[in-house]
This record gives C-alpha cells, structure tokens and sequence, in this order.
C-alpha cells in the first residue's frame, strides 16, 4: 500500500482536494502512531465507560437493542511498525487486541457494528491499480484475520461496515461493489453494511441480482449519505429500500446511512437526514407490508 | 433542436467553470482596475474556444459557451446567470440592496409576495448550516448591494451579446460542432430587484421582458439554441413566507410564465429550450416545492424543451411525474441526470439508469442528457469536467440498451 496522499483519486484531482474552497476537507489530520513494542489493549475502562453510557440511555429511552462500532483489525493496523517482523504478524496482533473490545460489547447484550472501510478503500490506495484478483486476495487476509478475531462471538449480533471512505472526493476511483461483495460475505458476521446512497454506489443494488445473501443474513444498505448536503427526499428513500427489499427480501433489509454523519456534514443537516431516513422506511414498510393478504 | 434519434444526446445547463486567466481578468475589470479591453477580449475569446473543444472531447453532443462572457471573478460563484443583464439594461442604478437584504415582506393567502433570501424558509431551519463556512454551504462572496430600477428600462447589451454569439460561433465552428446552446435570464428571474420607477411590480415584470427580448432574438437570429435560465419558477416558493397554498403560487408563477411567452412571441419555439431549477446552493434544499405542483406550469412556457434538476437526492424521484404527465407532442426534455449538489462523480452505469427512467416513459428521442444546473463556479473544475465525461459515458451506456 502507498500513502494517503498517494491515493489515485488523489492524483487525479489533485487540485480539487487541496483546494479548501472545494468542500472536501477532512479537518484537522493527527500524527499517526507507530508501533514500536506488543500490542495490548488497555481500553477496559473506556469500552465500559461507553456501554455503560449507552445502555443507560438505551434503558432510559426504552429502546430493545442498539449497536456500537469497533474498528476491525485490517483498517486499524495501517500504521507504521518497527516491532513486528512482518505484517501478518502485525495485523494478528491487532486482531488480538481488538477482540478484547469486540467480546466486551457483546458481552453486554449489545449490537457489535466492526468497521471496516479498508476492504474496500485500500483498493484506491494500490499505486498502480493492482488486478481484481490480486486485490481479493490481499484483502482475504485482512478478512481472516477479522474472523481469528470473531471466533466463538455471537454471529446474530454482529454487523460489518463496509465503505469506500467518507471524505467528500470524487471517488472516481472507487472499487466495484461486484468485485468485493464475495469478500465481504466471508466475514463471520449477521449482516453487512454497506454504501449505496451515493452517486458512486447507487446503481450497485443490481449486484444482489446475481449475489445471494446468505440465508439468515441481513443487509443495511446506505439510503441517505453524508455525500451531499442535500436532504433525502424520503419517497427517493422508499424507493432505494424497496429495490433492495424486492431483491432479498423485506425482513431482510435495514435501512440505514452510508457511513457516519458525524464529523462529516453540518449537525442539523445530519439528524434531517435520519429523519428523512425513517420517513422513507415508514413510506417502503407500508407498501411492502400492505402487498401480502 | 437536434433530438436523440440515433443516440442519447447530451448537453448541460449552461455555466462551465471559467480558466484561471479568465476569472483573473473578469476580476480586474470587476473591481474598476486598469485593464486592456484588446487583451481581454482575446482572453475571452480563447476560453471560449478551449471549453467548447473541451466540451467535444469529452462527448457532449450539444455544448453551450459556458457562461462565459458572463463575468465572474471568483472561483465560486452562484449569481452571474443573473447578475450579467444587469450591465446589459438601461434605467438601473447601483446602491440598492441585495436580494439577501431587500426587506422582508409577509405573504398572506391570495396576495403573494417575495421576502429576500435571507427569509428563505430552508435557511431559516437550517440557518447554523448555511452560516457555517465549514458545512459546505458557502456561497462565495456575496454582494451585499444590488441594482435598483429608477427609469425605463431598456436593453443596452447589443455589444455584449454580439461578442458573445461572435465568440461561440467562431468556437463552434472550430470544433466542427453544428449545435449550440446559449443561456439568457428570464424575466420573472431577472426583475427580482427594488423598483421604484414602475407603478405596479406587473408593470416591472413587463418592462423586463420587453427588454431581454432583444437578447433572445439575438441569439435565435443568429442560429443558436436559446436556453431560458428561470429558476424563479421553483425557487421563489421557498421566498414566500410563510408557506403559501400551492394553487395560490401557480397563479402567482403563471404571471411571470405569461410575461416570458410575451417576450418569446413569434420567435422560434423549436430552438427554444427552458431551465427549471431548485437553486444551486449546496444547501439542505428541504422546503423546495414538488415537480408535480409545478410542472404544467413549466410546460405553460412556450418552449421546445425543458431542462430541469433530476439528479440530486431531492428530485431524483421525480421522474415518475412523467408517469402521470404528458410531454406535449414535438416537445423535448433535459434531466438532469448528473449534479452539482455532490462532489462524488456519478457512476457512468447511474447515469444510464437515470436516463433509462425517463426514455421508457417519454419515448428515447425526446430525452437529451443533461445536468442538474450550470457546474462551474458550484464544484471544483476537475470535477466539473469529470461530471460531463460521466454523463457522456452514461449516456453511451443507455444508448447501447435504447
């Protein structure tokens, strides 16, 4: 893998990403750690500090069930290394780490959302284009390493996350979701989350034409996106859901956003958006569920 | 006006972002500094050569002049569309204000009044966003004055016009193109401005379409396709505040409607193309008023094509109003089937799926691929271009299924 700088889309558009007028700045970018001795974790403290906050407010709100994200080891372990002898070594050690978080919020009763963009981003970060081929394979590795972690979890409670990265480029570099979707299926999670509200990944709800979701699987396609300030207009998110409801079934679909809407758009902009997200569900649930007798 | 009938045309709403050199001598003049009008001209002149080979070579079908005798000295930019007939009119004067500060005026049922834009009803809810610089909403400098009327007005821009059309011609002729497309305001777009001459705002409206009428002959005179920018006929129900009943503003559009079919009597209806927008701003867009509370007063114009915003996650659904409506014989429409309103480049396979929706329903030939609204001065160049390529290959895509 390059550098972030070195990305192709990067290269491509160079002078729109460093043009702050453009609208794709990322914010302020912190100096990345190195590893320089055994990975351990020591986020005990923090990981029940965040459950014990959420399931407070669940509990207060009187809502069933909710999720927390976790990174997953193959987007994490993207940092330089001077202790590890290789990579793999590198990416298993972090799969370690991590599985301390992932058994902690399961543990809890909680949804385990593992983010995990690199599956599809590092494609874009391959200086040249690497084949299709050699990428899945280079990719399996990181799935695997993710599925070491997972072992023995509970499959039903979790959820992957997969984007092409949220920073508002032209993405003209972006991998098929064709080409990755078998890759993604090989994570030992309940469902899969995934872009598909934005102008790049849009038309990629066809992919389940040919894909089939494996059974008792769910999917969370993208049906509002941080990728533009406009609002959703909630009858064009009907129509997203439905395309996928009519695909692999209504039970199986949960509607949801492209990646997070924190950090990423205007704070008002973004709960307008979750608003317009359940608007459109209530709009799809009442035409999918008036159909049957 | 060329129509789809070997393949999916393309063209654009019109504004392409302007070179560097060009923005820099638009911005000398602007601001009174010295400047040599031989020079600028020839500037002028070479960009407008360069965008309309530009717009050949990535495939665009029917390409416009850019907007570009149309003065803008700053990369972003949301107003030149409009700003530029101000120069080319008699019996204004500077020193009124802007559209964003004009006094605000309360509509009440029947009695439709425009507030400014500051009372726009979606940057009320979501004023922190549109104050925010960061949220991507920024609009650019804008001018905090604006034209005021105080006599009659009349049309001053035969040179300007004639520059334009000399420019574009000589374009497209070096490219070998054989149709063009240039863009003119509206007057129900252009006569948003303080009046204190006219004695009643119809008068006004009037005044303006007798004068841009000399305009719209210049360019179909000429041989061009004239393409009417009024997004007034959408935008201005998010102007009226508080929200008004949707048959009191169709009665209230209809007016304007009425004075631009005054301004294009007798002229030739099959080169005349119609730009319906939302407004270009990157903004949540929340209160824009439905296609279909609209669309028969859009196809009230007496144009051979309509180009509107299809593209952007607030109109892409739209494109079932065509389900329900009948595009009247002989005439033509323009989706936008790639947007201003992301920076993400469209997928060439989404653009086809777009265009599909509308061909299936209208019939292949009437459909010309098109964008949202103007690109240039709304995302950063390379990305402009790279929107028209996509939107080119989409439309190869769709012709190939067609």
């Amino acid at each position: 893998m390059t550098s972030f700088a070195d990305r192709r889309d990067r290269a491509r558009f160079a002078s729109a990403y460093a043009d702050p007028a453009s609208g794709i700045t990322t914010g302020p970018r912190p100096p990345s750690p190195v590893c320089t001795g055994a990975l351990a974790y020591t986020g005990q403290q923090a990981i029940a500090a965040d459950i014990a906050n959420f399931k407070a407010a669940l509990a207060a709100a009187g809502v069933a069930e909710g999720f927390m994200t976790a990174v997953a080891p193959g987007s994490a372990y993207r940092i330089p290394n001077t202790y590890y002898k290789n990579d793999e070594e590198f990416l298993y050690a972090w799969a370690e780490a991590l599985r301390e978080e992932y058994k902690a919020i399961l543990d809890a009763g909680l949804v385990l959302q593992l983010d995990d963009p690199a599956v599809a981003d590092n494609w874009d970060m391959v200086n040249p284009a690497p084949s299709v081929e050699a990428y899945k394979k280079f990719t399996m590795v990181r799935v695997e390493a993710l599925n070491h972690a997972l072992r023995g979890l509970p499959q039903e409670r979790i959820r992957f996350h997969l984007c092409w990265g949220s920073w508002h480029g032209p993405h003209t570099t972006d991998i098929a979701m064709r080409d990755i979707v078998e890759v993604m299926l090989a994570v030992n999670a309940g469902a899969y989350s995934f872009e598909a509200g934005n102008v790049r990944h849009e038309h990629e709800w066809r992919v389940w034409q040919d894909v089939k979701l494996p059974d008792g699987k769910l999917i969370l396609p993208g049906v509002v996106s941080h990728a533009t300030n406009v609002v959703e207009h909630p009858e064009l998110v009907a129509e997203r859901i439905l395309r996928f409801a009519n695909l692999v079934g209504r039970e199986r679909v949960i509607a949801s956003t492209d990646c997070g809407l924190g950090g990423r758009i205007h704070p008002d902009i973004a709960w307008a958006k979750l608003e317009a997200l359940a608007q459109g569900a209530a709009l799809a649930s009442r035409q999918l569920w008036e159909r049957t007798p | 006006m060329r129509s789809s009938t070997d393949h999916i045309l393309t063209s654009h709403a019109g504004s392409l972002p302007r070179p560097d050199d060009l923005i820099e001598a638009n911005r000398a003049r602007e601001a009174g500094e010295p400047s040599d009008e031989h020079t600028f001209q020839q500037t002028l002149r070479a960009a407008v050569s360069g965008a309309v080979r530009h717009q050949k070579e990535l495939g665009i079908d029917v390409p416009g002049d850019g907007e570009f005798g149309k003065s803008v000295g700053n990369r972003v930019n949301y107003g030149a569309w409009w700003n530029y007939a101000f120069l080319r009119l008699d019996g204004l004067e500077l020193g009124g204000p802007s559209l964003d500060n004009m006094t605000t005026r309360p509509a009440r049922p029947g009695e439709i009044v425009l507030t400014n834009a500051a009372r726009r009803r979606d940057r009320i809810r979501f004023a922190a966003a549109y104050a925010d610089r960061e949220s991507g909403v920024y609009m650019g400098p804008r001018p905090t004055t604006g034209p005021v009327c105080v006599g009659p007005l009349t049309y001053t821009g035969q040179e300007a016009i004639k520059t334009d059309i000399a420019n574009f011609k000589a374009a497209l002729a070096a490219a070998g193109v054989a149709e063009g497309f240039m863009t003119a305001v509206a007057p129900g777009s252009a006569y948003r401005i303080p009046n204190t001459y006219y004695e009643r705002d119809e008068d006004f409206l009037y005044a303006c379409a007798e004068a841009m009428r000399e305009e719209y002959k210049a360019i179909l005179d000429a041989g061009l396709v004239l393409q009417l920018d009024d997004p007034a006929t959408a935008t201005s129900w998010d102007m009226i505040d508080p929200e008004p009943s949707v048959e009191d503003y169709k009665k209230f559009i209809m007016v304007r409607v009425e004075a631009l079919n005054h301004a294009l009597r007798g002229l030739p209806q099959e080169r005349i193309r119609f730009h319906l927008c939302w407004g270009s701003w990157h903004g949540p867009h929340a209160t824009d008023i439905p296609m279909r509370d609209i669309v028969e007063v859009m196809l009230a114009v007496n144009a051979g094509a309509y180009s509107f915003e299809a593209g952007n996650v607030r109109h892409e659904h739209e494109w079932r109003v065509w389900e329900d409506v009948k595009l009247p014989d002989g005439k033509l429409i323009l989706p936008g089937v790639v947007s201003h309103a992301t920076n993400v480049v469209e997928h060439p396979e989404l653009v086809a799926d777009r265009i599909l929706r509308f061909a299936n329903l209208v019939g292949r030939e009437r459909v010309i691929a098109s964008t949202d609204c103007g690109l240039g001065g709304r995302v950063h160049p390379d990305i402009a271009w790279a929107k028209l390529e996509a939107l080119a290959q989409g439309a190869a895509l769709a012709s190939r299924q067609l």
